[in-house]
């Protein structure tokens, strides 16, 4: 039995959650390059792109949603108003319902309207656009979309040199929480992750809450996971669960 | 045991389980609510709306009859027939006070002690698990109360305070259990709305929300809790002038 050593447990339950991560992101950046794809070749003929040339990243989201990753809620593509000659503001997205088949996600986009669904002003929206990086918002209750407690990521696309939208994916909490549970029970002592507000995210141990602020003890390891513009880390505190 | 007994211990864990049409009925109710279907657009069939919300088609009508009797849509028959969205009532505030005094003692108070379950324990939470976008969201709620002056308005600035201060509690299940409660209540509270009951309203929550970013749990909770009991004691104080004017009227 080969036994790793106690210092090695953070980096290695780090690196797992990263992969966990990472799966997701680069799903999305999949999603982005097929967006790009199809701009730059619209933008070859001297053609801006309308809602319809989103079509035809219909199959790619419904195969993420009916793959085996069930913590994937919903998934798609959130343009930039002014991309596309036909709409304002427009998504290509799509849920999976609590049964059934996969479904559009409509919201909406009347400006007139009080209840007008404003994504320029959401951080999920605005932080890759600003940053040009990948982001995760939350967790967070989605009272509108879904009814669940959401992690919000997304990936910025950027066609001709300049911002075209993200490309998302709203995780459902309970369902990612498996995978990242099952990491952090790896480690011998209490440990859990936080996201850049001090949420916990997921933890090992009864005596942290997820969706609770954390207090984080002085004598505490904390490892910032990549990528590092999420601004999660990975806390080991020094006592055994 | 007897079967009747039987009966009636079950009914009793009914009460506080929504149904599968209610459920089904208060989600396209938000959708219709939120403006994803406009006023006098056609709701899709039936068995397309079946589909999207996971239940079957029996269950789907019994929604649709429930929206239909609340008035929410209006089903035409026929080639060209379907469910059609209906222009939101303004309910009156007769209809309202006939509500109010078909209502019990009994109703009114475990309405309040299940408000302060729900609404008292989110605020404690809030307290102590908000981040500061949602104190500015929070903020924004309140501010709205103080801009609205219709019925709609205000109880709608009202309960989205409410609803949000869940939301920032980060529990699902909270803030369901708190728009199913905002729902229930409708626009009671704001029936024969005085200047003085606004500025209270705003005060409280006001108060509430200095609370919530102060990180001071019990007193969010306690705040909550005062003034959850103070409307429903106003409901209660005006259900009983009404009876007493019915009971004035027969004699």
């Amino acid at each position: 039995m080969i036994t790793t050593p106690m210092n090695d447990e953070l980096g290695q339950c780090a690196q797992r959650l990263e992969d966990i991560l990472c799966k997701v992101f680069e799903q999305l950046d999949t999603l982005a390059a097929e967006v790009v794809t199809v701009w730059n070749a619209l933008d070859a003929e001297g053609k801006k792109p309308t809602s319809k040339d989103l079509a035809f990243l219909q199959p790619t989201i419904e195969e993420r949603l009916s793959g085996n990753d069930n913590y994937i809620h919903g998934t798609g593509v959130v343009l930039e108003p002014g991309e596309l000659a036909d709409q304002e503001m427009f998504l290509e997205w799509f849920y999976r319902p609590s049964s059934g088949k996969v479904i559009p996600m409509m919201l909406n986009f009347n400006r007139q309207s009080e209840s007008f669904y404003n994504y320029q002003g959401m951080p999920w929206f605005t932080r890759p656009k600003l940053t040009g990086e990948a982001s995760i918002e939350g967790p967070f209750v989605d009272l509108y979309g879904t009814e669940l407690y959401i992690l919000a990521f997304s990936v910025p696309i950027f066609a001709g040199g300049h911002f075209v939208g993200v490309a998302a994916a709203d995780i459902a909490l309970h369902e990612f929480d498996q995978l990242l549970t099952r990491c952090l029970l790896r480690m011998k002592n209490e440990a859990f992750i936080i996201n850049g507000e001090g949420r916990i995210v997921a933890a090992n141990s009864a005596n942290w809450f997820v969706g609770n602020m954390a207090s984080r003890p002085a004598a505490a390891k904390v490892h910032k996971l990549k990528p590092l513009s999420i601004e999660w880390s990975l806390v080991e505190l020094p006592v055994p669960r | 045991m007897t079967q009747l007994n039987k009966v009636n211990r079950l009914s009793l864990l009914q009460v506080s389980q929504e149904g599968k049409p209610e459920e089904v009925a208060r989600r396209l109710i938000e959708v219709i609510e939120l403006g994803l279907i406009g006023v006098g657009e056609q709701l899709p069939s039936e068995s397309e709306l079946a589909t999207r919300f996971g239940v079957a088609t029996v269950t789907l009508r019994d929604a649709l009859a429930i929206l239909r009797q609340r008035g929410v849509v209006a089903t035409k028959r026929g080639r060209n027939g379907g469910s059609f969205v209906c222009a939101p009532v303004e309910v009156s505030d007769e209809f309202l006070k006939a509500r109010l005094s078909a209502m019990s003692s009994l109703e009114l108070r475990d309405l309040c002690d299940e408000q302060i379950a729900i609404s008292a324990t989110a605020a404690g939470l809030a307290a102590s698990r908000s981040s500061s976008a949602q104190h500015q969201r929070l903020e924004h709620f309140v501010t709205a109360l103080q801009d609205a002056t219709t019925r709609s308005e205000l109880r709608r600035a009202d309960a989205r305070f409410h609803i949000e201060i869940a939301v920032a509690a980060q529990s699902v299940r909270l803030t369901h259990a708190e728009m199913r409660l905002q729902a229930e209540m409708g626009e009671l509270q704001w029936i024969s709305t005085t200047d003085v009951q606004k500025s209270t309203a705003i005060a409280e929550h006001r108060a509430i929300l200095q609370a919530v970013v102060a990180g001071e749990s019990n007193l969010a909770r306690a705040l909550t809790e005062a003034h959850i009991k103070e409307g429903i004691k106003r409901l209660m104080d005006l259900r009983f002038a009404l009876l007493e004017q019915q009971e004035s009227t027969l004699q």
